[in-house]
């Protein structure tokens, strides 16, 4: 949905300096300067009503106040000539997301790509105690400040492990990004999703920044393919020369593997075995 | 890991012998093969000597008509869907196994449930059924789910997967783990190792696992951190067998060959090929230690083996011993080391064996030879798999 900066400054009062960042599917988004939260990110969205995941992840954000998580200030529902719109006002990260480092940059060193795992790990311990499930880490989502501090985006298919699901249960596919979603989530066996299948997408995420492929998607063939290779190829560990570590190699494997029961047990337990590999790991 | 008897068919003195010898243990009780006037004397009697007893309701095929198991109040009368649906007939049976329990004096419930053919909606919800109903009726002890899988399930690793997922949510203490395979010693690594993968993802919810109708073979099951495996005299309690519940099956079949277990090379030998290694001056070999010399030790005072009075009661009890006595040294304070073992135990167990078949020792179809392979490929699968977890995992 293609719309004019001039919707921003003529139905949020406060703002300035009102500039378009990027459009996608129903959303525009724009980056400006708002009197009381200073410089902000406004995302309009056209028609809202249609996607209740649109509520579901402003409520999310604004109820649990995360700390690397953009703040949502304000959400605002407008009629504009018959039209409904949702204006969202949230907090603006300066940087840039991982995609942007891995395609201008290359790969990540391993101090860096360490630092990225384990500020990963420690963001979905956060979800975890609040029974979230991010379900779209990729790094797309994934922004980097100057100060090197990473910042997760994006809860439009988040969930919350107590309310009801969105997604039907009959559907044969949940949402998800193929390539970094996890089995039971694309399969959409909704029992079996909890943190652990956000564990298999920061294993991905790793994987990505040290070599600058993703295993299951740079020689797929289709959508398909990716999901044959997630399901039925053994990925090549990581190499422990490159990564300075077996036991990260192998922590990464686990972290990746098919099955949610060879994965640690969840989050918080994935960040304390990350913690006494980080020890021995030369960097 | 700790060693319990599993009851079969004769093994009443057995088990007041073994358990009063040993100073304590555990024995699985068999509403099969015990009525229950049977069942509430050796319950005592294991007690009393220190023991402990646990009862296996065995309605794995609720359709079983072997005499003894269906005098018993709890078995269905007739076969009907209640078990399967819930309800006041699967009530009716948690109540008669309390009492069941109770007279027998167990210290753990094991809860019924039926064979699995395949891991599906259908005996997740039934599995789920028999836990919702015992949460109301057998609520005064630890609770042990019954999963008893027949072989073609356990091949799907899929399905075990699948089962490990389900039974994060079932709200018991632990699980007795039934698994059916088609000869007594185990020949597909696949089985194996997924049995491994089952009971190492079970263990990791930090529940207790239990398996039963385990052989030596089972041993491996140390290093998914199984708490104990339960093992008798006959085949049939060393290995599940589902037809041991229908009328047809023979308790007296082959019964009269008596064997002997080395357990330095895991296999088995009957009393001619021991009159071999005499002859071949390599009896020596197959000796057990001093220890573990209880039972068996006429065959090695110097005469020929089938010259002395070595007879079943012996053989079962040797086996028994030495089981037991391997199982509680299998499991170590670390994974790594106790797989280790599990591995060197298998190099050990192979080098012995090369050495007797040089000589003629052979032990027929309960020669480990063509086993070790099995069990060194499964125990790999379950490093590869979750050998990281383990060792991070280990209580």
């Amino acid at each position: 949905m293609q719309v004019d900066v001039g919707i921003v400054s003529e139905n949020i009062q406060g703002v300035s300096d009102v500039s378009h960042i990027a459009t996608g599917g129903q959303k525009s988004v724009f980056k400006c300067m708002h009197d009381t939260h200073g410089d902000v990110v406004i995302k309009v969205i056209g028609n809202p009503n249609k996607d209740q995941r649109i509520r579901r992840e402003i409520d999310i954000v604004i109820a649990n106040n995360f700390s690397n998580v953009p703040h949502i200030y304000e959400f605002i529902y407008k009629d504009i000539n018959s039209r409904e719109f949702l204006f969202i006002i949230e907090q603006f990260i300066s940087g840039e997301n991982l995609r942007y480092f891995l395609q201008k940059f290359g790969v990540f060193n391993v101090t860096d790509a360490v630092s990225i795992l384990r500020q990963l790990l420690s963001i979905v311990v956060e979800l975890e105690d609040h029974h979230l499930v991010h379900r779209d880490i990729k790094p797309e989502n994934i922004i980097m400040d100057k100060n090197d501090n990473l910042w997760l985006l994006d809860f439009g298919i988040a969930r919350h492990l107590d309310m009801t699901s969105i997604t039907a249960t009959q559907e044969h596919f949940g949402p998800h990004t193929l390539g970094y979603a996890a089995p039971e989530q694309y399969r959409n066996v909704k029992s079996e999703i909890n943190s652990r299948a956000d564990l298999f997408s920061i294993g991905v995420v790793f994987y990505e920044i040290v070599t600058g492929i993703n295993p299951y998607i740079s020689t797929a063939q289709s959508p398909l393919d990716v999901i044959r290779r997630i399901e039925q190829v053994q990925i090549p560990k990581l190499d422990p020369s490159v990564i300075k570590s077996q036991q990260l190699s192998d922590f990464i494997c686990i972290l990746m593997a098919k099955y949610p029961s060879r994965r640690p047990q969840n989050a918080r337990q994935a960040l304390s075995w990350f913690n006494e590999i980080y020890r021995t790991i030369e960097l | 890991m700790d060693f319990y008897l599993q009851y079969g068919y004769g093994m009443m003195e057995h088990c007041r012998h073994l358990i009063q010898s040993w100073g304590s243990g555990a024995v699985i009780l068999s509403p099969r093969d015990l009525e229950e006037d049977q069942l509430e004397k050796i319950g005592s009697d294991i007690i009393d000597r220190n023991g402990v007893t646990l009862l296996d309701p065995q309605l794995y095929n609720p359709r079983a008509n072997h005499h003894r198991l269906i005098q018993h109040d709890y078995w269905p009368d007739e076969y009907t869907t209640g078990i399967l649906s819930g309800g006041p007939a699967l009530d009716k049976i948690l109540q008669e196994l309390k009492s069941l329990n109770t007279k027998s004096k167990t210290s753990k419930y094991i809860l019924p449930s039926v064979i699995c053919e395949t891991v599906d909606d259908d005996w997740l919800h039934i599995q789920q059924n028999i836990i919702n109903s015992s949460d109301n009726i057998l609520n005064d002890k630890p609770t042990l789910a019954t999963i008893c899988l027949s072989s073609d399930s356990l091949k799907n690793e899929e399905q075990i997967e699948s089962i490990i997922n389900s039974a994060e949510k079932w709200n018991v203490s632990g699980y007795y783990i039934v698994p059916e395979h088609d000869n007594y010693l185990v020949e597909d690594p696949v089985w194996l190792a997924n049995l491994l993968m089952l009971c190492s993802g079970l263990k990791l919810q930090n529940r207790e696992v239990l398996v039963g109708y385990c052989s030596h073979q089972m041993l491996c099951l140390a290093a998914a951190n199984v708490d104990a495996i339960a093992s008798g005299i006959w085949l049939n309690v060393r290995a599940f067998n589902r037809n041991k519940f229908t009328e047809s099956e023979d308790d007296s079949t082959s019964r009269r060959t008596k064997w002997y277990y080395c357990y330095q090379s895991l296999s088995e030998y009957k009393i001619p090929f021991l009159d071999m290694a005499y002859n071949t001056q390599i009896l020596s070999s197959l000796q057990p230690e001093n220890h573990l010399n209880t039972y068996a030790a006429m065959l090695f005072s110097g005469t020929q083996p089938s010259t002395t009075d070595y007879n079943e009661q012996s053989s079962f009890r040797h086996y028994l011993l030495c089981l037991r006595n391997q199982t509680l040294v299998s499991r170590l304070d670390s994974y790594r080391e106790t797989i280790n073992r599990q591995n060197a135990m298998l190099d050990a167990a192979e080098r012995l064996i090369r050495e007797l078949h040089r000589n003629g020792v052979r032990g027929n179809d309960r020669d480990f030879a063509n086993i070790v392979d099995v069990n060194k490929a499964a125990l790999q699968i379950l490093d590869n798999n979750r050998g990281f977890v383990l060792e991070r995992s280990w209580i």
